[in-house]
């Protein structure tokens, strides 16, 4: 079952000269999978995750989400499907300096008004290492264990995908690896599709599939 | 008035799906109302998907019984074939009679091979094998892997170093994860030219503990690097070496269903870097 596809997905930018920063993707994602976007920077793979996550319109195109089709949501119910069935993970971790570590993990289900599902979101934190740090605060932790504390906030609310923009970006190369282990570990564990998007091919490799972007197109990607 | 009594009637709906998805519901009330109604339907959804569990439980079952059957009733016919192959090459034969009957049983051995793993891979996708990680000391681990491959290492005059040092503890399954380490050393031992060198590190993360089997072999082309741990998959330059293409998609099934993950890394013409990350939590 596909739970992400994109059909003709194109992003322009200005007139004269036109920048093609998405230029028709076909793209889809099943369900449970692992997919890694790789290309260099300017590539366009950000606009793509910018795209896939509804947090951009397209210039032409569509995306379907759980076969929703995104782009034909209004702004404000958009934001809402977003929260309820998207997992976003970050180059800056962005937690909530005054909330801990718990209360950030708990946030997005919070404001949807709903009661966490406790058991699952306990096995959450212990698989993430994070059950001894969860009254820290934000400030009192490793960029690596905040990252970590971003993963398990996406988690959380069982998103149908999650989307992971250059997550280690910020962080040396060994947390950096600890932090997409987990995020595989993790994935695999709650049966949770990822997208992770990175320029660094040791990264990409760890994905069950690798799609290569180059100037908005994609350009190859090997099959699991 | 009004709104106060929707808004019950759909607490009272959201708590009915928190239940059914808890695995707790159970249908309470029973008289006309439209709620009653919607219960006895709720009720009756779930007991389809319950059915449809147990179907899936009962194919398992019956894949449990066939791998099963089939692991048996291939053992004896195979073990004949390499009984009598032997006894045939004791005969007297001419060159050529024993170059055939050194292929027939060069054939049920690999064959045989090709069964066990093949039957392993399968206990381990369906489930039927339980893999139970434990903390352990990885020196220990590592030992016990090196050491089933020194013979092969020494015959090809090949610098076999396993690291050790204070133990250094993570979660993983002694007698399967050995296995999975055996096949990463077997195959870097395997695919490394005589006179090269193969070299176990470990390095600590604060969540993984990381193995490293490196080694001096020709490496892996970038392109194929994504294919390795499929099942099948052989390198088109290593189709005359014996193997079936199983060794590192156990090793990654065994190594994830630790809590673990595997890469590969490699620049062609230079060795390959295989990692095992063993988890810590």
């Amino acid at each position: 079952m596909s739970v992400l596809q994109t059909s003709g997905l194109k992003k322009y930018y200005g007139t004269e000269p036109v920048v093609k920063a998405i230029d028709g993707v076909d793209f889809t994602v099943e369900s449970g999978e692992f997919v890694s976007i790789v290309g260099s920077s300017g590539s366009g793979k950000s606009t793509l995750l910018h795209l896939l996550g509804g947090l951009d319109r397209p210039t032409e195109g569509a995306a379907w989400i759980n076969g929703k089709a995104i782009f034909s949501m209004k702004d404000d119910e958009l934001t809402i499907f977003r929260r309820r069935n998207i997992g976003f993970v970050f180059q800056s971790y962005n937690l909530v300096p005054v909330l801990n570590v718990e209360e950030n993990i708990l946030l997005p289900i919070a404001l949807d008004g709903d009661k966490p599902d406790a058991a699952f979101i306990e096995r959450v934190v212990e698989t993430l290492g994070l059950s001894e740090k969860r009254t820290s605060m934000p400030n009192q932790l490793s960029g690596g264990q905040q990252q970590r504390v971003a993963i398990a906030r996406a988690l959380a609310s069982k998103p149908a995908i999650i989307l992971a923009d250059e997550p280690t970006g910020n962080l040396d190369s060994k947390s950096g690896m600890d932090v997409i282990g987990l995020l595989k570990v993790s994935g695999e564990k709650f049966g949770q599709t990822i997208v992770l998007i990175t320029h660094n091919p040791e990264i990409a490799q760890m994905a069950d599939r690798t799609v290569r972007i180059e100037d908005g197109k994609i350009v190859g990607g090997a099959a699991r | 008035m009004i709104f106060g009594r929707r808004r019950r009637l759909l607490a009272k709906l959201d708590a009915m799906l928190d239940e059914a998805l808890a695995g707790t519901f159970d249908a309470q009330n029973y008289d006309e109302s439209l709620l009653s109604k919607i219960e006895a339907k709720t009720a009756r959804f779930l007991d389809a998907s319950r059915l449809r569990r147990e179907q899936v439980e009962a194919d398992r079952e019956r894949v449990r019984a066939l791998i099963s059957d089939i692991s048996h009733q291939t053992k004896t016919p195979l073990a004949n074939v390499a009984l009598y192959t032997q006894l045939l090459t004791e005969q007297d034969l001419t060159d050529g009679q024993k170059a055939i009957a050194g292929q027939i049983a060069a054939g049920a051995e690999k064959l045989n091979f090709l069964i066990q793993s093949l039957v392993k891979a399968s206990r381990l996708e369906s489930g039927i094998l339980k893999i139970e990680p434990k903390p352990g000391n990885v020196y220990y681990l590592i030992e016990s892997a090196a050491n089933q491959c020194a013979a092969l290492a020494t015959a090809k005059n090949i610098a076999l170093t396993a690291a050790s040092g204070e133990p250094v503890t993570a979660l993983f399954d002694p007698r399967w994860c050995a296995e999975a380490l055996f096949n990463l050393i077997d195959n870097a031992v395997k695919y490394t030219p005589e006179s090269g060198k193969v070299d176990v590190t470990v390095t600590e993360y604060e969540m993984f503990v990381r193995v490293d089997v490196t080694d001096t072999g020709r490496g892996i082309r970038e392109e194929d690097l994504p294919k390795v741990f499929t099942r099948f998959w052989r390198a088109a330059e290593s189709a005359d070496s014996p193997g079936a293409g199983l060794g590192l998609y156990l090793a990654r099934e065994i190594i994830a269903a630790c809590g673990g993950y595997i890469k590969a890394g490699s620049e062609y013409g230079r060795g390959a870097v295989f990692s095992a990350f063993l988890s810590k939590v």
